[in-house]
């Protein structure tokens, strides 16, 4: 597959491979490689986190995520593949390299096709493309790319230009021969190599391009919530924009619209019946950066509100009934809150989007579940309503839009159902089948080690416990359980991951 | 604390019980198999993956519960909070494998399909446990603050020398038969405005364990004892 989204996440998919490469010893810096991916993009380089990009591969090719009638397997595109595709300078050149890559007909995606609406201007998925460029200029800086991405040249600049070029409107800027021309494009590179947080590249960027531009470049990232007992992603967003109003967004917000200017939604469609028993709006949602070759379809329930001081809101939960569902999310449940900037008028230009999003798919860890919606989709809302493309959906007459009509509750509604999580027996990946016995092994291992310490704890209390006895005792069992945790997760891991395999060139 | 010899010895007790009474599981199922080809049932199959069930999640959840006789702070308290929910959705699991191959003998379709329940049950209880191992390991992330705060709410018609009590009376989400209003505290203290104080007041709302949205409520209003129309409010989870 190839398209922007996919580029985009190819681009994160690069630095993850750094990481991989850092938590191998490779690279001069290796630890300083994954302190600065640990600050730029928390939460992606612990264990059970580095290498949520092959996860992610793994779970495009999941029975019930692969679309059955793909042949053959899904494949992410390759980083020269999607630097290619990002620098395409309009929908014929996407589409040709769009088909060479499929060797078949590809979806006509907004990018791809004359007249969609579509945009590169504010197009957030270029911002982001463009702070992956920062991270990975910060890594080569470091000396910390591995010997397949270093030999790509120039690749930070390849990113960042058109990536910052294509979102300002000013693509005739870009030159494919010379990324680091444009005089912007140079600066921002050269900070890159001075970055140490997030917030500075925020500054610098905004000085250097624009507010709107440093918002949306910054991924999301997910932290961990409980809902009703199983841990969830759960991404949050904030947002503000100067000129737009709650009446444009409103006019765009119905979830059936978001096909129309978000590249992750594929389709969304109501359900028959249209209502459940308590009022909320039954609909389908099929995700999924190329949907001929992988999504997801999750039936969810929506309800449209008002806040009362001029600002409307969507919530959403799973609906309790699944018909049409691929079955894969377990926790889906959030809000998109949309309200004036300043005052409570909403026809008064100036608008803040805050969204809240509590995701769970089965056997997605929770760093590959964020990417998912950080990188591709659900964390981008309130950016994807921002975009161009949006802007030029509300402005083209010709476009029929679905309106944001307020959900009227008769007071006699019960919800059964939403709010609870859904399991189901667990469908597993397909590597597990020795896992059972290397889970054995560990607890034999661990016997042997509790069985020592054991026989050291009661040495010491038969000679009488000091205040020290307790100190050392309670930090060697501390470390034999940390010991032991982190094997059982390495080993679990490995069933479940795939080993980063050496090219010819490491 | 606990004697930590006897914290030891459970430790390995557990362990070892863990290991034995699996292998032991997988060892009667082959000799049964391999002794008296036929012999082994679609019961003797649900038989065994039940066991197999029990001994990873007790085993499990008794492996993780040992840290908190150690080291009772909050921590390993959350720990175990994760590790209870894993191990109660590894029972869900392994009911309804187990519950859908019983259907299935009843029926007397369930043949050789015993092989994928064993393979689905004991991968099911595997990947539980690799979730546990996360939870009690580096962790999978980074933990939420789950305790959000809202505010400040004036009241309106109220003097700074009366006295006005609050009271949370409901707070969902529109059309959601839920009510959270008893996880909301008052700033200050207990919803009291006392005499001479700002009649302004937050709300505090841990949300841990509660679905996103947009919740709205209603706080009940007495000045000076005096009842008042209900004050609404509406808080993003």
């Amino acid at each position: 597959m190839l398209n922007l989204l996919q580029s985009q996440l190819s681009f994160y998919g690069a630095i993850d491979e750094a990481v991989l490469f850092a938590k191998e010893g490779g690279g001069d810096n290796p630890d300083a490689v994954l302190g600065i991916v640990g600050t730029l993009l928390p939460g992606t380089t612990g264990f059970g986190q580095a290498g949520w990009y092959r996860e992610l591969l793994d779970f495009a090719n999941r029975p019930g995520v692969r679309n059955p009638g793909l042949r053959g397997t899904v494949t992410f595109p390759s980083v020269e593949q999607s630097i290619e595709y990002l620098q395409a300078s309009d929908h014929e050149e996407r589409m040709r390299l769009a088909t060479a890559a499929l060797r078949s007909e590809p979806a006509a995606l907004p990018e791809r096709v004359a007249d969609s609406g579509y945009t590169p201007y504010h197009d957030p998925v270029l911002a982001r493309s463009a702070y992956a460029a920062m991270v990975l200029a910060r890594i080569d800086d470091l000396g910390g790319l591995p010997p397949r991405l270093a030999a790509i040249p120039d690749l930070p600049a390849q990113i960042m230009a058109p990536g910052v070029l294509f979102w300002a409107g000013t693509p005739d800027n870009f030159n494919p021969g010379d990324p680091t021309s444009d005089p912007t494009v140079r600066k921002l590179l050269k900070e890159a190599k001075r970055v140490k947080s997030r917030n500075q590249w925020h500054s610098f960027a905004a000085k250097k391009v624009d507010q709107q531009f440093a918002d949306q470049s910054l991924p999301c990232f997910g932290t961990l919530e409980d809902f009703g007992g199983q841990y969830c992603s759960t991404l949050y967003t904030n947002t503000t924009d100067d000129v737009l109003t709650v009446e444009n967004i409103e006019k765009i917000l119905d979830p059936r619209n978001w096909k129309l200017y978000a590249k992750f939604f594929c389709d969304v469609t109501a359900q028959s019946p249209p209502d459940t028993a308590c009022g909320w709006a039954r609909i389908l949602e099929t995700i999924g950066p190329e949907c001929a070759e992988w999504r997801m379809k999750t039936a969810l329930v929506f309800y449209y509100g008002s806040d009362g001081n001029g600002g409307i809101f969507l919530n959403y939960d799973l609906d309790p009934d699944r018909q049409n569902d691929s079955g894969m999310v377990e926790v889906d449940n959030g809000y998109i809150w949309v309200t004036p900037l300043n005052g409570s008028d909403p026809s008064q230009n100036g608008v803040r989007i805050r969204t809240s999003k509590q995701e769970r798919v089965q056997g997605l860890s929770p760093t590959a579940t964020a990417a998912l919606g950080c990188l591709l989709g659900w964390g981008t809302a309130a950016n994807d309503l921002l975009s161009g493309t949006a802007s030029m959906v509300l402005q083209n007459p010709a476009i029929v839009t679905e309106p944001f009509v307020i959900t009227v509750l008769t007071g006699n509604e019960k919800l059964s159902g939403v709010g609870q999580p859904v399991g189901g027996p667990a469908q597993l990946p397909p590597d597990f089948g020795h896992a059972m016995g290397d889970v054995r092994n560990l607890l034999n291992n661990q016997i042997d080690r509790s069985r020592n310490l054991a026989a050291k704890t009661a040495d010491r209390w038969l000679d009488g416990m000091t205040r020290d006895d307790v100190k050392k005792i309670t930090k060697d069992f501390g470390k034999l359980l940390e010991k032991f945790a982190v094997d059982a997760y390495k080993t679990a891991e490995s069933n479940v991951k795939p080993q980063m395999t050496p090219t010819n060139n490491d | 604390m606990d004697d930590p010899m006897a914290i030891a010895t459970r430790y390995a007790t557990i362990t070892r019980k863990m290991v034995n009474d699996a292998t032991q599981v997988a060892i009667d199922a082959f000799n049964k198999i391999n002794g008296a080809p036929g012999s082994y049932t679609g019961d003797d199959a649900i038989k065994s993956m039940t066991q197999l069930a029990n001994i990873a999640i007790t085993g499990g959840s008794a492996l993780a519960r040992v840290p908190l006789q150690i080291q009772p702070d909050n921590g390993p308290m959350l720990v175990a909070d994760e590790v209870a929910s894993v191990v109660q959705r590894a029972l869900t699991d392994a009911a309804e494998v187990a519950g859908d191959a019983a259907e299935k003998v009843d029926a007397g379709t369930f043949k050789s399909q015993w092989v994928d329940s064993a393979v689905m049950l004991t991968s099911m209880a595997v990947l539980r446990a690799a979730e546990v191992a996360e939870a009690i390991a580096a962790g999978p992330g980074v933990l939420a603050d789950p305790v959000m705060e809202f505010g400040p709410f004036t009241i309106s018609g109220a003097n700074l020398a009366d006295e006005v009590v609050l009271k949370m009376e409901k707070l969902a989400r529109p059309g959601v038969d839920e009510n959270i209003a008893g996880l909301v505290s008052f700033t200050p203290a207990g919803g009291v405005l006392k005499a001479g104080a700002k009649k302004a007041f937050s709300l505090t709302i841990n949300s841990a364990g509660i679905a996103s949205g947009m919740f709205q409520g209603e706080v009940s209003v007495s000045i000076n004892n005096v009842a008042q129309p209900n004050l609404p409010v509406i808080v993003n989870l």
